[in-house]
């Protein structure tokens, strides 16, 4: 057994636990992302210019802020299959809020706080009802997908103001704003995650709900939250998809929710809860993106780049269970 | 054939611990042979080598005289070789029957499964092994905890295993159960079948094994048989200390009552029960499996509720309806379950010590990141957690040690009154005496203790008053200068003293 | 006695279609759609009701499942109409199978079945409308070229394909025939293999900006529905290549008719859903009347362009929700 080896065995499953890097996952993926680059920028001239990079900061931004929040719910041993309606609902309504000339900084905050409501009504089947997260968020994705096509009349809302348009569109210092926001939110839940009394009951209801409950942990507000906050990160989403796009649109967001759990699971969560980053989200989000950027670029075949992303799935949670068990067994 | 298992010079070391150092350990047919040592003393570490769970770095090993290279479980099982776990390894949800034939139901002429068939070769056995009041068609999960212990139990008898490992089987279990748990092992026995025997209690190694090999440090300290041995001789083979010393402990003056517990009621499962606890003593719990004193410990500590009754803390009456209040009213509570109630056992040491600390070091919800690894090496230190680092998960921890880690967690929370429901289930004895040791101090510094224990030695040795409950009824309050063994059995069975 | 029903039928129709007084049971005609979450097959609606609308005596129930996947719905949708005995029954089937046992008991009955826009697998319909997208297709590509020739550039270089979705039946037309279009008409341009965007705007945003921008030598781009069009429309407007890059996109909807104004779509194929519905109704009125019906209609798809869209007919197509009578 090498040093390296040992070092990994020690420090994984607590550091894990705190919810900060985990080394073994983080590098792996840091290798990944690495090898990606080097071999893109190889082959294709196009790749590492900075307007493709901007661009695919851009593209990775939207499912990355999902994955963060979705995150936050799979550590807590649950999932969140309604993040991408939210996306599509946080878009319609912020765009017939604008429509009816709200000011967008009217508009923008009281859109995510109804995709926060949605949420706790997410967490209040969870809690309340005792109905499984999958099967609860499973009824509130087709609740929602259907409030959108009512409201929206199933057509896109077209025509919203310039200026809101510009804030997914805009930069700063040459840095894509919404990567810039998405950034923000990383932050933001690497410190819910790590410093706060929240993130830690989210480690340790994921963990065992009995245990937290003993333990003195009130269940009903952290599971309110944890979903509460899930929600708002996919209408932050929706909102800014909405702004690159120009329009509210009301099929916007189908299968994201697959994406956002994709990317959480390749950078080290689990479905069983009590595991996973920030940064590994984070990660995972960029290579999923990276490869379908890439396959654009070098015009690979679109139905075997999607072969090599679920292939990429399975072999980045692959490694890492072989890797965890190598470590039990010794 | 000579011998089941021979195995020479094993060694295995994990990161910073070396856990078996060339440790030698022979299986003779129609043998028990118990394997004692203190908590790390590599007993875990050797059987999970044996069973295939582990590899071995060195060292070499026969099973029936075929030798070893690449072990897994399953081939483990092919070798007709079965253990017996604490925690039960069966499929709840599915009947008794249906984990007996897991996988290889018999099936009927069309390839259907013959259900009839399976339950009642189940139920034929189930009656041999003396076990007739299990329903083969009853769910798993719908038995007691101890009726599922002896139905893992039955199951490597009926798989026709002939090398089986029982690893601390009595835990769970009432003394009657025991008793059919040791006609089982006999009969195994005088069928020529080896068993090893893994055991906290001496009295039961005396009174069902062969012979004995004692682990020290990962080392092999001594094999011979028990008769040429006795308890207080073995415990000090084992940690350098005698039985004798471990139950006494230094016994504070109780000062005023701490927790008065008046007509406590839940039906049906238990009822008017009323004692009080003082600070600086040690109150026990007395009862068999199923008694209700489980029951008693999670309604005062808010996590179920009850039908009436009154419960007081330092005079003032309280009721909770969650367990937050009563641990911010200075309650500790320590689960007979400890993994899935008291631990949470992917996240780390510090994080584990600080569960019930956090609402105290995170003024507006942000954590006081220094006080929580403060609080984390204080008890790691004082407790004597051994742990490469407070950062470890604490699935990686010992039984002794986790259970520490519970203490800390209770201690961390400034807890007054700690309610312990089997304080030292699955500990070894090296921990249980260091979990004693800690009892002493905390009585010395005015906390109340309120103990279940199912085990007697340990709760005449360490409680200054018994009340002893059958059948969810008090019977009795029996004061420490009246302890009698005899008295207190037949009071938790229902019997006048 | 069907028999007498449905001439009776027959002769209020035609009593009607001429103008007749004495008809008193106006003749209903329900009209199944794939589904109502859709601005297209609303169109059809509209040209079905407007029909009803100008002709005194008919009347249109509509009824459709709410989105495309539901395949079963439909079915049912149909069955129960069959059922309730209407004159005559218009319908887009989803599947081309699945409807089949009851369009025939329909037929059987003697209830005329006009199919629309998808073909099911049996003889026993009265009529078939639909739009020939493989000629859709060819269309696009022939406007493509007449496109480039006409900005004077060189008919080389690459053109690009994103498709909406893959595995779809119309969208596979659309695409095979703007491929053989474009080999007839410009062999030297190179066709890209195609890319798939899930029917996802944003994908079909991401699509086209690598397309773009790891392609200098793009010429041409044809986007195959509405958010494919939607998509490269915005990104060749963002980037300012609306006239480096012919883009050409299939169907309608607002956000097309605005990228077509503002020059960064250069045409659009659009069918005539209105058509379909109002068609429709009428072969199944004449149906009725005894007339002899072709098998096989095709309601045509047309290009419009910045400078006929303002035109009354190709304003008609554009924004057929529009001409719904009040």
């Amino acid at each position: 057994m090498t040093v390296a080896d040992k070092l990994e065995i020690a420090a994984r499953p607590g550091i894990a636990a705190l919810g900060r890097f985990r080394i073994g996952t983080s590098a792996t993926l840091m290798a990944i992302v690495v090898v990606l680059f080097a071999f893109l920028s190889m082959t294709s001239a196009v790749f590492p210019t900075p307007e493709n990079l901007s661009n695919l900061l851009r593209q990775t931004s939207i499912n990355g802020i999902i994955a963060l929040g979705m995150l936050m719910v799979i550590i807590t041993a649950g999932i969140d299959l309604s993040v991408g309606a939210v996306v599509a609902i946080a878009g319609i309504v912020n765009a017939l809020m604008l429509q009816a000339g709200v000011s967008m900084w009217l508009s923008i905050p009281l859109t995510i706080l109804i995709g926060a409501s949605i949420g706790v009504f997410n967490g209040i089947l969870v809690h309340e009802v005792s109905i499984t997260p999958f099967i609860a968020t499973l009824g509130t994705l087709t609740i929602v997908r259907g409030l959108v096509m009512i409201m929206s009349g199933a057509r896109m809302v077209a025509n919203l103001p310039k200026e809101f348009g510009q804030i997914a569109s805009g930069s700063v210092f040459g840095i894509p704003s919404m990567f810039i926001i998405w950034m923000v939110l990383f932050a933001v839940t690497v410190f819910l995650l790590n410093y706060t009394q929240l993130g830690r009951n989210f480690f340790i209801i994921g963990s065992s709900r009995e245990v937290a409950r003993l333990s003195g942990i009130r269940l009903r507000p952290n599971i309110y939250a944890v979903y509460g906050l899930s929600s708002a990160y996919a209408a932050l989403a929706g909102i800014l998809l909405s702004s690159r796009l120009s329009m509210g649109v009301p099929t916007a967001g189908i299968s994201y929710e697959l994406d956002a759990i994709a990317a959480v699971v390749i950078g080290g969560g689990s479905l069983f809860g009590a595991a996973g980053s920030a940064i590994g989200a984070v990660l995972g989000a960029i290579i999923m993106q990276t490869i379908r950027n890439g396959g654009n670029l070098l015009g690979i075949d679109p139905f075997a780049l999607q072969v090599i992303i679920g292939a990429l799935i399975l072999i980045a949670v692959g490694i890492d269970q072989i890797r965890v068990r190598k470590a039990e067994k010794g | 054939m000579a011998e089941l298992i021979a195995a020479s010079g094993i060694s295995k070391a994990f990161p910073g611990v070396r856990a078996l150092d060339q440790v030698d350990f022979v299986l003779k047919p129609g043998e028990v042979h118990a394997l004692v040592g203190e908590n790390g003393a590599g007993k875990s570490t050797l059987i999970k080598i044996l069973m295939g769970v582990y590899r071995r770095d060195s060292g070499s090993f026969t099973v029936k005289g075929r030798d070893i290279h690449d072990f897994s479980p399953q081939a483990a099982q092919a070798s007709g070789m079965a253990a017996v776990y604490q925690d039960i390894s069966l499929a709840r949800t599915l009947t008794v029957g249906e984990n007996f034939f897991l996988g290889h139901m018999p099936t009927g002429r069309w390839g259907t499964i013959d259900w009839t068939a399976a339950y009642d070769r189940c139920g034929a056995l189930l009656r041999e092994l003396g076990l007739d009041d299990i329903d083969p068609r009853a769910p798993l999960s719908s038995l007691s905890v101890a009726k599922q212990e002896m139905v893992a139990i039955a199951k490597p008898v009926f798989e026709n295993a002939d090398i089986l490992v029982f690893d601390e089987p009595t835990a769970l279990l009432a003394a009657e159960e025991t008793e059919l748990l040791f006609s089982i092992i006999r009969r195994l026995k005088a069928e020529g079948k080896g068993i090893i025997y893994i055991s906290h209690r001496m009295e039961e190694i005396f009174a069902i094994c062969d012979s004995v090999t004692v682990l020290k440090d990962g080392r092999h300290v001594r094999t011979m048989p028990v008769a040429d041995t006795n308890p207080d001789d073995l415990v000090r083979l084992m940690v350098g200390r005698s039985m004798e010393d471990m139950y006494t402990i230094k016994r504070a003056r109780p000062g005023e009552v701490a927790l008065k517990v008046d007509g406590l009621t839940r039906e049906p499962r238990f009822r008017d029960i009323s004692f009080d606890v003082r600070h600086g003593e040690i109150f026990g719990l007395f009862g068999l499996v199923g008694s209700g004193r489980t029951e008693i410990m999670r309604a005062i500590f808010g996590a179920d509720a009850f039908d009436r009754g009154e419960i007081h803390l330092d005079g003032k009456p309280v009721r909770f309806t969650h367990p937050s209040q009563a641990i911010a009213a200075g309650i500790g509570f320590m689960s007979e379950d400890r993994k899935n109630q008291s631990i949470a056992l992917p996240l780390s040491v510090r994080t584990n010590i600080n569960l019930a600390h956090y609402p105290a070091i995170s003024p507006f919800g942000v954590i006081d990141r220094t006080a929580e690894r403060d609080a984390a090496r204080t008890y790691v230190d004082r407790l004597a957690i051994k742990t490469p680092s407070d950062a470890v998960a604490i699935r990686n921890l010992s039984g002794g040690n986790q259970q520490k880690v519970v203490l800390g967690k209770n201690l961390a929370a400034k807890s007054r009154i700690l309610v312990c429901d089997e304080p030292t289930i699955g500990v070894d004895v090296g921990a249980k005496s260091e979990i004693y040791k800690i009892f002493e101090k905390l009585t010395e510094g005015g906390v109340a203790i309120l103990m279940v224990s199912s085990y007697l030695p340990e709760i005449m040795g360490l409680a200054d008053r018994i009340l002893v409950i059958y059948e969810g009824r008090p019977m009795a309050i029996v004061d420490r200068s009246d302890f009698d063994e005899e008295k207190l059995v037949r009071l938790a069975s229902g019997l006048q003293a | 006695m069907r028999k007498f029903i449905v001439g009776l039928c027959a002769a209020t129709a035609l009593a009607l279609v001429t103008g007749s007084a004495f008809a008193k049971d106006p003749i209903e005609v329900a009209v199944i759609i794939k589904a109502t979450n859709s601005e297209f097959w609303q169109a059809v609606l509209v040209g079905a009701q407007n029909y009803a609308k100008e002709h005194e005596g008919v009347t249109v129930t509509t009824n459709g499942p709410p989105s495309e996947a539901d395949i079963d719905q439909q079915v049912s949708i149909l069955e129960d109409t069959v059922s309730r005995g209407p004159a005559g029954i218009v319908i887009s089937s989803t599947s081309s199978e699945a409807t089949v046992p009851a369009i025939e008991r329909a037929m059987d009955q003697g209830i005329p079945v006009v199919t629309i826009d998808n073909r099911v697998k049996t003889d026993k319909v009265t009529s078939f409308l639909a739009t020939d997208n493989v000629a859709g297709g060819k269309m696009a590509a022939k406007q493509m070229v007449e496109e480039l020739k006409a900005a004077g550039k060189p008919l080389t270089g690459k053109v690009a394909l994103i498709s909406s979705m893959a595995g779809v039946q119309v969208l596979i037309d659309r695409d095979s025939g703007f491929e053989q279009g474009l080999k007839e008409y410009a062999p030297d341009l190179t066709l890209m293999p195609a890319r798939y965007v899930n029917n996802d705007i944003f994908t079909a945003v991401n699509t086209a900006q690598d397309l773009v921008l790891s392609n200098p030598d793009l010429v041409g781009v044809f986007a195959d529905n509405n958010t494919t069009g939607s998509g490269v429309a915005k990104v060749l407007g963002e980037t300012g290549k609306q006239d480096a890059i012919v883009a050409i996109a299939f169907d309608s909807d607002p956000q097309e008719v605005e990228a077509l104004r503002a020059g960064t779509l250069k045409a659009l194929v659009v069918q005539d859903p209105y058509g379909m519905g109002y068609k429709g109704v009428d072969s199944v009125v004449k149906a009725l009347a005894g007339e002899k019906l072709p098998a096989y209609v095709d309601t045509g798809a047309s290009i419009v362009t910045k400078a006929n869209m303002e035109e009354e007919a190709y304003k008609n197509l554009l924004d057929p929700l529009g001409r719904a009578i009040k």
